[in-house]
């Protein structure tokens, strides 16, 4: 068997450099596979001893509502430390900055965190604030307003100078200080603002540290009845731990399977280059058999090179896929809340090597296999064809181990076989219709060529069909690549599509939010004195609800009839004679107005939260309108397009009933410019401390801005398959290009002029880049087009720049790694090129 | 080895199947070799004569008959017990070389040698066999820096590396000059005689089968013509001139 070894290694040596280059096709989906598995290793292990930093207490309680004596009783009455804290969002005002803003209040008291710390900076500042009476301000405003400590915000009835920025608190991904940067105040200013007032939106939550030794989840489940009575929900750190292991399973599993894809086209393309090297494989393989080596020690040979290869692949990534770990973090920043600190994991590098190893020996053996079926005689006569047999098992039973394979670890990552062969099946539907897409382009492109076009662009389009080219297999794999950039694209702009408002320039842009009855006139006033329009008025009555079908709230909780939330929430409900824009009628009659003492009420739900209501037509709710009961009977429910941003509403009533309730109003206006809004904001703040003004074009670019970070994720990761595209192609194009420099030899010969073969060797990499990215965009744009529909709810244009910029980017890096395969060789002398005998 | 015979065949036919039409390119060919007998095989092209060798070497199988080897029965035999019995006893010389391009000269020579096992002088068996060829200083060279006569003479050293009993050449000189041939000729008769193998030799080069103990001739798939070379030398000029047809 030695022999074997010997003579893996010295028939490789002149094409060592190729086999490389063939195992580098795996090595981007083994990288993506180790970079992603280590992470989530270093991620859990972070967790784990971060634990309870996750949360800054052992337990969070929470209540939507101002605690009354006996839930003041029963947070007082549980054993350890507590700390108090009062959110909610109100406006800012910056007087040296000359700006105000919508901020989310945090008024804290006691020693909250009691694991973990709040990150500021200066760093003492975290420590100072409480007690020097100052507050600390979200970093990104202080910056954007460009602010510094000793400078002061102004919240109602108080002004308090700043101690710094806020980085970070236990807990809390940067996420969360998006659309409403945080201020923390110490409680005992809280007072003083005048703004916490019945009505307005607050939340009261209280962290604990437990005595020693007390089981926070035990604790919970002791005291669910109390605590659901009482309308409080409750977290804990394993309770948040496990949310957040699930979070990043779900995105983890995605990347997983980016990384796949990368490595199953990287297979693909591997495979299509140890083809074109194994075919001229095939004299030599008739000589030893003819000098009397037995068909499997010639196969040995070749899966023994075959095996290198994907050692080589698999470790190169495995090496690569611990640089993309530590790259990771910065991808993810904002998106997890613990600091995860990159070491490497054992575990990830070895099962990237293995799954690596194994995707790339599977692959190689399916070329390699065929060489089983050369005859000796084939020494004798080299017109001799190999022996065949239509259908060849080994090839069959590699099919058969690569589909397992993929199932299974698909399986692994999703833990249900509906959804494992569903992404099965989708991936070989991809795959399957790139093929057909590129049958059909290289047929269309040999037949509908001008036959009259220049010599340099026959003779390049006429490499496309070169025997043993692989060009249906580049077509794939650079198709591949285009899809994915392209339909990620096409996501994108449909995304910020439905951000964005659909009426354009004519809509309100500037909203004004908790606005008192008194206080309508007064600043509708103030916005005619602007020659500000008043886009609409919306009152707003807050409720809960009280009981359904005649069962109370609470006995609802316990049965766990519906979602906690929607059953515990405050209700923000409006009434109106007519549907808006946001809304279609989806069941029943809408009734716009009724008399006065009709009972009970007819309103209207929203479809989704009937159904985790499980309302139907006709159900009775009881509402309790701040102390007061009031009968309803579901008469109508309304689909809401809740993606745009405009008022919308779970329930509505009609005009004639809510009318004498205590409630706030809404009112949009537009401005002409950020600067004028800036302006009504701080005048409407001036003089109305409690009314909160947001500049909706902030809302949008904040969205915005976070949908930016999460299709970066997703390019991120795309960029693995469209990166191994692009080594794929410089792997098959260099099988191609002694065959490609055989021509040139050729044509020069014939008297060719070194432009012309320039010419052709350009002309046949764009007709190829081309041809790929035009079949990767067709499959994005059906893509798009059912994402479109089915998820989006949008009509599809393909925009014409991702179309243009997708097809200069694959067809100008296919001529660039065209001309970089090109330039290996080109110091050997042509005569020795046309002597070889095949073997390049 | 105490077997008087190194290749017997008896009634020995190969019909290939081509679509509906068959074939038929020997029929019922008889013949034995004994033990350092040497033999040029002549016949018209399409006559039959690389089948009969391939069919000899056990790369082919036969339609009927049977070829018997060194004392093997080939027709009993797997395809890896064929390659065996190849790479022990048998010595092969192309037409068109057939070096394997991936390895050096030297590494070509020792090919055979490794796959039976061997290790121990092996590395300087092969150089001496080289030099005997007058190759010695292009061991480490590929074929493709190599010159037609000289993979050729490669391909001889090759062929007596593991001191086969029988040697079978097709056409050895064809895709030489006059003159290479010549040197090739002399070449394969110089190390045949020190190894005393039975030599198959396929041909159209005069030269070449006049050096030969025996002549075979094949027309139409069957043996025409059998008889010792003396007898044959005489006739010279008509052995070239039928083979020319
Ligand atoms: N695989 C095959 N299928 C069908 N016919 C074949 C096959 N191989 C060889 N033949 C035919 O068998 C006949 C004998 O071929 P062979 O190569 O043995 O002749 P040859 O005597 O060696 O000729 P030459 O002197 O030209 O080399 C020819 O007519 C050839 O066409
Ligand atoms: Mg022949």
């Amino acid at each position: 068997m030695g022999w074997v070894f010997k003579m893996a290694w010295r028939d490789s040596r002149r094409g060592r450099k190729r086999l490389f280059v063939f195992s580098l096709a795996i090595v981007l989906g083994v990288a993506a596979l180790v970079g992603v598995r280590g992470y989530r290793d270093n991620l859990e292990m972070a967790v784990a001893d971060q634990a309870r930093g996750l949360l800054g207490a052992d337990l969070l309680i929470t209540s939507r509502q101002a605690p009354d004596n006996s839930v003041e009783a029963f947070l007082a009455g549980i054993p350890g430390e507590r700390s108090r804290e009062i959110s909610f969002t109100s406006m800012a005002t910056f007087p040296e900055a000359d700006a105000s803003r919508l901020v989310m209040v945090r008024a804290f008291e006691g020693g909250f965190p009691w694991y973990g710390e709040i990150g500021s900076d200066p760093s003492a500042a975290a420590a100072s604030w409480r007690a020097g009476e100052a507050a600390l301000l979200e970093e990104s405003l202080l910056r954007q307003l460009d602010l510094g400590p000793g400078e002061r915000v102004r919240l109602g009835g108080v002004s308090l100078p700043l101690a710094g920025a806020l980085r970070q608190i236990p807990g809390e991904g940067i996420g969360h200080g998006q659309l409403a940067p945080r201020v923390l105040v110490p409680m005992a200013k809280l007072e003083g603002t005048g703004l916490l007032q019945a009505g307005g939106l607050a939340r009261y939550r209280s962290y604990y540290r437990l005595p020693e030794g007390t089981d926070a989840d035990a604790w919970v489940d002791e005291h669910a009845r109390e605590l659901s009575d009482l309308r409080l929900s409750t977290r804990t750190v394993e309770g948040r731990k496990e949310d957040l292991g699930a979070t990043f399973d779900n995105l983890a599993r995605f990347l997983n399977l980016a990384g796949l894809v990368a490595l199953l086209l990287g297979g693909v393309g591997e495979a299509a280059g140890v083809y074109g090297y194994v075919s001229r494989k095939r004299d030599t393989a008739a000589i030893l058999r003819c000098l009397g080596s037995s068909n499997r020690q010639v196969l040995a040979v070749y899966l023994i090179q075959g095996a290198a290869l994907g050692l080589a692949g698999a470790g190169v990534g495995a090496l690569l896929g611990v640089g993309i770990q530590r790259l990771l973090p910065g991808v993810f920043s904002g998106l997890i809340p613990v600091e995860v600190v990159v070491s490497i994991s054992g575990r990830a590098i070895a099962e990237g090597l293995a799954v690596g190893f194994g995707v790339c020996v599977l692959f190689a053996t399916w070329p390699i296999a065929a060489l089983r079926r050369v005859t000796p005689l084939r020494a004798l006569r080299a017109s001799v064809s190999d022996r065949d047999g239509a259908l060849d098992p080994v090839v069959w039973a590699i099919a058969a181990v690569l589909v397992a394979g993929v199932w299974g670890y698909l399986q692994v990552q999703f833990d249900s076989p509906a959804v494992a062969a569903g992404f099965l099946g989708g991936l070989g539907l991809v795959f399957l219709t790139l093929t057909v897409l590129s049958w059909l382009l290289l047929w269309g492109a040999r037949y509908l060529a001008p036959a009259r076009a220049p010599f340099s662009w026959r003779q390049g389009v006429a490499s496309l069909y070169r025997p043993n080219n692989r060009t249906v297999a580049l077509l794939v794999s650079l198709g591949l690549g285009t899809c994915l950039i392209a339909a990620l694209a096409f996501s994108r702009d449909m995304l910020v599509e439905q951000v964005r408002f659909s009426e354009g320039e004519s809509a309100p842009n500037l909203a004004f939010f908790d606005i008192q009855d008194d206080q309508v006139e007064p600043l509708r006033e103030l916005l005619r004195e602007r020659a500000l329009p008043v886009e609409a008025s919306i009152p707003i009555v807050t409720m809960r609800i009280q009981s359904i079908r005649g069962r109370s709230v609470s006995e609802l909780l316990r049965e766990n009839a519906a979602p906690g939330w929607t059953l515990r929430r405050e209700y923000r409900s409006t009434y109106r004679g007519a549907l808006t824009g946001t809304e279609r009628l989806a069941a029943g009659r809408w009734i716009g107005s009724v008399e006065p003492d009709e009972e009970p009420v007819p309103i209207s739900v929203e479809t989704g939260l009937a159904e985790d209501l499980g309302l139907a037509l006709g159900d009775e709710i009881v509402w309790d309108v701040q102390g007061v009961p009031l009968p309803s009977v579901v008469a109508s429910l309304r689909d809401v397009e809740w993606r745009r941003i405009s008022p919308n509403f779970f329930v509505v009533f009609p005009e004639g009933v809510l009318e004498p309730a205590p409630k706030f109003h809404v009112l949009l206006t537009r401005t002409v410019s950020p600067e004028e809004t800036g302006r009504v904001q701080r005048a409407a703040s001036e003089r109305f401390g409690n009314i909160s003004a947001v500049d909706l074009r902030l809302v949008v670019d904040t969205v915005e801005g976070v949908l930016e970070r999460i299709v970066f994720v997703a390019r991120f990761m795309a960029g693995f398959t469209v990166a191994t595209g692009f080594v794929v192609l410089l792997a098959v194009a260099a099988t191609a290009r002694y065959q490609r420099r055989r021509e040139s030899c050729l044509l020069r010969t014939l008297g060719a002029s070194a432009g012309q073969l320039s010419a052709i060797r350009t002309v046949e990499f764009l007709v190829l880049g081309t041809l790929a990215a035009t079949a990767g965009l067709v499959l994005a744009c059906g893509a798009g087009w059912a994402l479109g529909r089915y998820v989006f709810a949008l009509p599809f244009t393909p925009s014409w720049t991702v179309i243009l910029s997708c097809w200069a980017l694959v067809a100008g890096a296919t001529v660039a790694i065209g001309w970089l395969t090109e330039l290996g060789g080109a110091r050997r002398p042509p005569l020795e090129v046309l002597r070889e005998s095949g073997e390049g | 080895m105490d077997d008087p015979t190194v290749l017997e065949i008896q009634h020995l036919s190969k019909t290939y199947r081509s679509g509906r039409r068959d074939l038929t390119v020997l029929r019922g060919i008889d013949f034995v070799l004994k033990p350092g007998e040497t033999c040029a095989v002549v016949g018209p092209s399409g006559s039959g004569k690389t089948t009969l060798l391939g069919l000899c070497a056990g790369l082919d199988n036969a339609s009927d008959g049977s070829v018997l080897l060194c004392g093997e029965r080939l027709e009993t035999l797997s395809e890896d017990a064929r390659a065996r019995l190849r790479n022990r006893s048998v010595g092969f010389v192309f037409q068109n070389f057939q070096l394997v391009p991936s390895l050096t000269a030297l590494e070509n020579v020792m090919v055979p040698a490794e796959i039976a096992g061997r290790r121990d002088g092996l590395r300087r068996a092969a150089r001496e066999l080289l030099a005997a060829v007058g190759l010695v200083d292009r061991t480490d060279h590929y074929p493709v820096q190599l010159s037609g006569g000289e993979q050729q003479r490669v391909a001889l050293a090759r062929a007596f590396i593991n001191r086969p009993s029988i040697l079978f050449a097709d056409e050895p000189t064809g895709n030489l000059d006059e003159e290479t041939g010549a040197r090739v000729t002399r070449l394969l008769f110089d190390l045949n005689r020190e190894s005393g193998a039975a030599v198959m030799i396929v041909t159209h080069d005069w030269e070449l089968a006049g050096r030969a103990g025996r002549l075979l001739r094949l027309k139409g798939g069957e043996v025409v013509e059998d008889r010792p070379m003396e007898a044959a030398a005489a006739k010279s000029g008509d052995v070239a001139a039928r083979d020319g047809g």
